[in-house]
């Protein structure tokens, strides 16, 4: 158990130094909310990687797959397939047409205020639901691997770490925690994906034959099971199955596109064909994961059977432990910590840049600072604030069932964000009205649905509310993202704001040319 | 107000000022500072007003130039905001540009017209393929358990699945191979756009 605490310090120990070396070349908003616009395509690939594959990909998923077999597999190619929109409609706009936030290209021909203001607030949610969700995994983790470490020192911890990132080093900081995250996940997942085949003689034939026939002792009955883990249909089954998961696939391809968290990297970058490779690195970054989720959610079904493990998420640890001994097992599960951390340092600063950007220059000040440097400042204090925030939430829910929330944030990012930012992009009648009611009933329509969820409701004692759901539905997207878009079209065709119209050829000049783009800063 | 605005100002300049005070003694720190804090606020109050809202100033960072240039140097004061007109290039002066006109160009009419033909199918197309994988597994999950005779165990839900990941892959490498033209579209429109202002006749 200590080498996992070691290894996990040692990671600490080289983001800190990363934090002090940023910190001493961060000058100027340009530098501390888009890392100067210098970083290279591979690094902002690899940090969008980082920044993606949270907790709930590499535990989430591997134990899904553990227990649920193929229908775990539908996350993982949802999660790479999303990366299409990203690359085909939104990156290489976003890049050209903004500064800081995702709202810049809604407020660019819109009234910049009230659809700020709306963006500010849905940015905040999308981040702080993750964070609470990272968070509350972070200490349950730590609960299993680190008996000594309490759930309340762990969360401490975590959020002490994102503060100092985002604080003292910016986005500089937080691109490279998140690169060496993203470097560490994947060499973890390769070992423990070449550890399982191993076992297998290195033949997929063998491995598919074990995987399609997995036998044990279910230990509530008492009853050998056997099962084969390549059928669909073990956790979305029936016609309301089938609909839950198109609508996670709605949920997951569109949401990602409107990931505040997401979409600020690409203004770290120097140019649009710098931010469309990037999004090609991240690609390859996340396809080759995704693929290595077969391996080790599968491994652990075959070789581990669901019997021997007490907690889906345990999973990836537990059958790294099995396989590769107790270093092994401190290794992956530092490398989990380093992902909790890099993931929550992008949020911490999203939910930030949109606070002092967004929110307090442009929509309180007009767009004007006051005395110079004081956005920076009041991002500095903003993600102080969002951390100790995330950090009494995280442990006033700490007996909470807490997964539905990146599930929401998904929704509330396809819904809510997604629709006006397409609108703004490609229709030259959208307007202001229609981005605030597409942001508003986007943002209300997937909270109200989850809240009446069976994530959130339900007959058993667990349940958040009590009673039978009355939305059959544990992913919202299907209703929600439609609701969305219609909110927006109507409330533009209510409508009419000439300026609006009048700016759409700068627009999309500047969207589809670059002309007039922020500039990386000189060397 | 202006008063505060003035203090924090100089505040800043003699920050800045700090590393070469010892140059800058000759000329009297202190009343430089003054000087530099008056032209600051000046500028705040004249050129602060961009026509075109936030994207017009692109850079309002504290000043980064170093202290070291001639006391004549208008460039010393900043590079944000307005440089004086006859020290901006084209592309930093954005006001130049006559958007409608480049817009209505026929090197950008067709930079969009490419862009939408090659990206409304190909989002139409993936967006397609994904969704039939799910309403497939989703609805028909007997059918598409059924095993393939080649592939031993491996059944059709699987393949189709890990079909989306050569997709994504065909679809990325397509994209990435028509983008070259649309670069050099988009970097034609610019240097057009910069060369003549956007005045030129399409």
């Amino acid at each position: 158990m200590t080498a996992a605490l070691w290894l996990f310090l040692t990671f600490v120990a080289f983001t800190l130094l990363i934090t002090w070396w940023s910190a001493r070349q961060s000058k100027g908003a340009n530098a501390y909310f888009a890392a100067g616009r210098r970083i290279k395509a591979w690094q902002n690939g690899l940090a969008i990687a980082g920044d993606y594959m949270s907790a709930a990909s590499f535990l989430g998923i591997a134990g899904l797959i553990a227990f649920k077999g193929y229908d775990g597999f539908m996350y993982s190619v949802g999660f790479l397939v999303a990366y299409l929109t990203v690359l085909l409609i939104v990156a290489e706009p976003l890049r050209n047409s903004g500064k800081f936030t995702m709202a810049d290209v809604l407020a660019y021909r819109l009234k910049a205020r009230p659809v700020r203001a709306m963006a500010a607030l849905s940015t905040l949610i999308v981040t702080i639901f993750y964070m609470i969700a990272q968070m509350v995994g972070a200490g349950s983790l730590v609960k299993l691997l680190l008996p000594g470490v309490s759930y309340e020192l762990a969360v401490i911890g975590v959020g002490v770490l994102m503060i100092i990132y985002v604080v003292f080093g910016g986005m500089l900081a937080t691109t490279w925690v998140q690169i060496t995250k993203a470097i560490l996940l994947l060499a973890g997942s390769a070992m423990l994906s070449v550890m399982v085949m191993a076992q297998f003689g290195y033949s997929f034939g063998n491995f598919f034959e074990a995987v399609s026939h997995v036998t044990w002792i279910d230990p509530k009955t008492g009853q050998e099971v056997t099962q084969n883990f390549l059928q669909p249909g073990l956790a979305f089954k029936g016609t309301w199955g089938a609909i839950d998961l198109i609508s996670l696939g709605l949920a997951l391809v569109l949401g990602t596109a409107g990931l505040p968290h997401i979409l600020i990297r690409f203004y770290t970058v120097p140019d649009a064909k710098t931010a469309r490779l990037s999004v090609v690195w991240a690609m390859l970054a996340i396809g080759a994961f995704y693929l290595m989720t077969t391996f080790f959610g599968f491994g652990a079904a075959t070789l581990l059977t669901p019997a021997n493990i007490p907690d889906q998420n345990m999973s990836a640890p537990l059958l790294a432990l099995h396989l590769g001994g107790d270093i092994f097992f401190a290794f992956i599960s530092a490398v989990a910590f380093a992902t909790i951390l890099a993931v929550v340092a992008g949020l911490t600063i999203s939910a930030s840049t949109s606070f002092a950007h967004d929110f307090y220059t442009n929509v309180i000040h007009h767009g004007r600072e006051r005395s110079a440097g004081e956005e920076v400042r009041v991002a500095r204090i903003a993600a102080f604030v969002v951390g100790a925030t995330a950090i009494l939430l995280a442990i006033g829910l700490r007996s909470t069932n807490v997964a539905f929330l990146v599930g929401l944030a998904f929704a509330v990012a396809a819904s809510a964000n997604l629709p006006p930012i397409v609108l703004a992009l490609f229709w030259k009648r959208f307007n202001t009205a229609g981005a605030c009611w597409g942001l508003g009933v986007g943002l209300v329509s997937s909270i109200v649905l989850i809240l009446l969820s069976p994530s959130i409701m339900g007959t058993d004692g667990n349940a958040l509310i009590a009673g039978e759901p009355i939305f059959p539905l544990r992913n919202p997207g299907i209703v929600s993202v439609p609701l969305g878009f219609a909110a927006a079209i109507i409330g533009a065709l209510l409508s009419r704001e000439s300026s609006a119209e009048e700016k759409f050829a700068e627009f999309t000049v500047r969207a589809n040319t670059g002309l007039g783009a922020e500039k990386a800063a000189a060397n | 107000m202006p008063g505060g605005r003035l203090q924090g100002q100089s505040r800043m300049v003699s920050a800045q000022n700090a590393p070469s005070k010892t140059d800058g003694d000759v000329v009297g720190p202190g009343r430089l500072q003054w000087f530099e804090a008056l032209l600051r606020l000046k500028r705040c109050q004249t050129t602060h007003a961009p026509r075109g809202g936030l994207y017009r100033v692109s850079n309002k960072d504290l000043d980064l130039t170093t202290e070291v240039s001639a006391e004549t140097d208008v460039s010393r004061i900043g590079r944000s905001g307005a440089t004086p007109s006859h020290e901006r290039t084209a592309d930093e002066d954005l006001n130049v540009v006559d958007w409608d006109r480049v817009a209505a160009s026929s090197d950008f009419e067709t930079l969009v017209k490419s862009k939408a033909r090659f990206l409304i199918p190909a989002t139409i197309f993936f967006l397609t393929y994904y969704f039939t994988l799910l309403v497939l597994v989703g609805f028909f999950p007997e059918m598409m358990s059924s095993t393939i005779s080649w592939l031993g165990p491996v059944n059709v839900a699987y393949v189709f699945a890990l079909s989306q990941f050569v997709m994504v892959g065909l679809v990325t490498w397509a994209y990435l191979r028509e983008a070259k033209s649309f670069d050099a579209l988009a970097a034609k429109v610019r240097s057009d756009a910069l060369s003549t202002g956007g005045n030129k006749k399409p």
